[in-house]
């Protein structure tokens, strides 16, 4: 295969890696958004935990594994607390269509609470988690080298959107979800736990979190601004897909991955404008974001 | 007889006069104190002394929230170490007092908005007598005409945009310690041309110091390498996400070394993104020598061969750097939570121009701001690696530069036999790298 062949082929697996790792972190928020009408802004903030428990159980034990299958666990159970302790409560008071500026404010709050907390627990010194010894090296194919640990990245999301979406689609629990969020009420009356439902899609919504927090750990030093590094990007995502659409979240991710990668190959200069160009863009034409509804 | 012993206690009287009106000629203080002289032992920059009383107020003017937090906390503990020092011989003797310094920090966030607020803080709430930093080249600018505005010293010793101290934004009150992108350009193409590498992609960060950086090493190439072939040329967004596509981008230009003046996090991303797609592309720049980021390196060929260009290294060989380097050593060689056990580069270069600072206001004998000026200016000082001299023009420090490849395995490394710099640095005299005065100084 010819020079300029390798590089197109290896920018477009770049921009499918760095795309995969976008749609973990926005498919968290655009799933809570979409289910239960909630604009968690500390949704970045509990990816950014998820990398530091990471390096903290990595530090312990040494095991990527153990680390990818225990951090988003933990962030998915803050994730519960902050639901039940805090959001629920806010809900309770019935304060009509301002119920989601103080939402948004809670939101706010527990982010500004995360990164201090994380400065104070582990300083603002940069840390490394290690790639996994299995995961390290780079993979041969076409007379082209590629790390590895990316592949492992667009496998993970894959497989994280095939489970996604079996279980929303496929599932009984599924239609009880969906069923909660077409109308509480009514669903609330054939007796299905509401409140539960959304503590759970609450609760997976984080734990996705903590999944890409994992995942990225060892793409990216991890750090207190880590936080404000994904977010910008995740809610371009969730804003161009559409307000709680996981299938538009995907399709954006994956455009913005590949808008990068060849924006920086062929137009390094304006890289940042195509973004964001793009963005403006597609909020003109459809305010409600490509595959969003327009309610 | 008896009229001459009368005359005695008056004579007695009059020599002593006279003793004590020649001992207020001399202008050095009584007491003074002396760099590493106290317990190092104990110093723990979290867990800093606030002196009370009539103080020496020092605000320290760096980002300690966002994406640079870290670079504030290691200026907070680069001078917390020589506060400790000082403070623990007694402090400064000014205006015929002896004073302890006090820091009073105030977080910029890297955000020129934030900047101004927090120095308006230090100036005007907790009148500090002068203000040091700062990360960000952007950010300094605003320190610059803070300084102007209330007439106070700004130490600037880690912004390196060439234009910080141009005929625009010059103005007497600020005075900078470090290097900047021209002298740091010029000291490493110096070094190339006599290497035989000759293509380089310039990889640097999209604001005004990559911006003049870029410049800068395009103009030194010229110079110094004028067979030297710039195979590319990119501004990255700062804190970028992704090196990735920019490395593909890099290889298929075939450069074979890359210069960056990027700093972390950006520095470190760079490099573990090397290491990731089994690069052994070397880069070369200020920010590349970090032992917390280089002992994560799992490619043995990542790292290897970056070229670092610095003011300070801990590589040179002086008297004075050898002393410092194992008062540092002996604090940290054994401290889990510090990776950096020698004082690599920017560590050991700020802590000497804090030194230098210090002893400056020690010979002004005030804190008037107009004798610290004069007293500054011009000024030669010792500092670890060598002479430090403040030129009166712009402010703009001459020194020495040092360039080090890295190597492995190096004894200055954490381990001792890790990715770290080679045995001795290479000194490159400040006359080869110093730029005349910029024109149109006022």
């Amino acid at each position: 295969m010819d020079a300029i062949a390798v590089m197109l082929i290896t920018q477009g697996i770049h921009g499918l890696a760095y795309g995969m790792l976008l749609f973990l972190v926005a498919s968290g928020f655009t799933l809570i958004f979409g289910m239960m009408g909630i604009l968690n802004i500390a949704h970045a903030s509990f990816f950014m935990l998820a990398a530091y428990v990471a390096f903290q159980i990595m530090q312990w034990s040494g095991s990527f594994w153990l680390a990818l299958l225990l951090a988003p666990i933990a962030i998915a159970g803050l994730g519960i607390l902050m639901e039940r302790l805090m959001l629920r409560r806010i809900r309770k008071f019935k304060l009509g269509k301002a119920v989601v500026l103080f939402e948004l404010m809670l939101t706010v709050g527990i982010m500004v609470c995360i990164e201090e907390a994380v400065k104070n627990l582990w300083g603002t010194d940069p840390e490394i988690v290690n790639v996994p010894e299995l995961l390290r090296g780079l993979i041969h194919f076409f007379g082209m080298t590629y790390p590895v640990y990316r592949i492992f990245i667009i496998g993970l999301s894959c497989s994280i959107l095939l489970l996604l979406g079996m279980i929303l689609f496929k599932t009984r629990l599924g239609n009880v979800v969906r069923a909660a969020v077409q109308d509480a009420d009514m669903a609330g009356a054939l007796g299905i736990n509401v409140p539960l439902v959304f503590t759970l899609v609450f609760g997976l919504g984080t734990w996705l979190a903590g999944v890409a927090g994992v995942a990225a750990a060892p793409m990216l030093t991890v750090f207190p601004g880590l936080a404000n590094q994904m977010m910008l990007d995740s809610f371009i995502v969730v804003a161009l897909g559409g307000f709680g659409s996981l299938f538009g979240a995907f399709v954006i991710s994956m455009l913005l991955g590949e808008l990068t990668a060849f924006g920086i190959q062929f137009f390094p200069g304006y890289s940042t404008i195509i973004l964001f160009g793009f963005m403006a863009l597609v909020l003109t034409i459809r305010p409600s974001g490509l595959f969003g509804e327009k309610e | 007889m008896k009229s001459i012993r009368a005359l005695f206690p008056s004579i007695m009287y009059l020599c002593l006069l006279c003793l004590y009106i020649i001992s207020g000629l001399d202008t050095e203080p009584a007491i003074a104190f002396t760099p590493l002289k106290a317990d190092f032992s104990t110093y723990d920059p979290n867990k800093q002394e606030i002196p009370g009383g009539d103080t020496i107020k020092v605000g320290l003017l760096e980002p300690f929230s966002g994406q640079s937090a870290a670079a504030g906390e290691i200026s907070n503990w680069l001078l917390g170490w020589v506060v400790h020092d000082i403070n623990s011989q007694g402090g400064i003797m000014v205006d015929g007092k002896m004073k302890k310094i006090q820091v009073i920090k105030a977080d910029t966030a890297t955000q020129p908005v934030v900047a101004k607020r927090a120095l308006q803080r230090l100036i005007l709430k907790d009148k500090v007598d002068l203000f040091v930093g700062t990360a960000g080249s952007h950010i300094a600018i605003i320190g610059n005409q803070m300084a102007e505005k209330y007439q106070k010293i700004f130490m600037n010793y880690s912004a390196y945009s060439v234009h910080l101290m141009n005929a625009q934004n010059f103005n007497r009150y600020t005075f900078r310690t470090c290097s900047n992108t021209d002298i740091n350009a010029k000291a490493l193409a110096y070094y190339f041309s006599k290497t035989s590498i000759r293509k380089f992609y310039i990889l640097c960060q999209d604001y005004s110091y990559g911006q003049d950086f870029g410049a800068s090493i395009k103009k030194a190439l010229e110079e110094f390498v004028p067979d030297a072939e710039i195979v590319g040329e990119v501004y990255h967004p700062l804190w970028l996400k992704d090196f990735a596509p920019y490395l593909s981008k890099i290889k298929a230009s075939g450069a074979e070394m890359i210069i960056s003046s990027d700093w972390p996090p950006d520095s470190w991303n760079l490099m573990l993104a090397i290491d990731q797609m089994g690069m052994s592309i070397p880069v070369s720049g200020q920010f590349f020598d970090d032992p917390r980021m280089s002992q994560n390196l799992k490619n043995k060929k990542a790292g290897l061969g970056n070229t670092v260009v610095n003011f300070h290294l801990c590589n040179v060989e002086t008297e004075l750097n050898s002393r410092f380097n194992k008062i540092f050593h002996d604090r940290y060689k054994d401290n889990e939570k510090v990776q950096i056990s020698w004082p690599s580069g920017v560590v050991g270069g700020v802590i000497g121009h804090f030194y230098w600072l210090f002893d400056v206001i020690q010979r002004a004998g005030t804190m008037n701001t107009e004798k610290i000026i004069t007293t500054w200016e011009g000024d030669t000082y010792e500092s670890f690696t060598g002479k430090l001299t403040m030129r009166k023009c712009d402010h703009q420090a001459v020194m020495d530069m040092f360039v080090s490849p890295l190597v492995s395995p190096s004894k200055w490394s954490k381990t001792g036999d890790g990715l770290g710099y080679q045995d001795h640095g290479i000194r490159i005299p400040s006359d080869i790298v110093i730029s005349p005065c910029p024109e149109g100084l006022k």
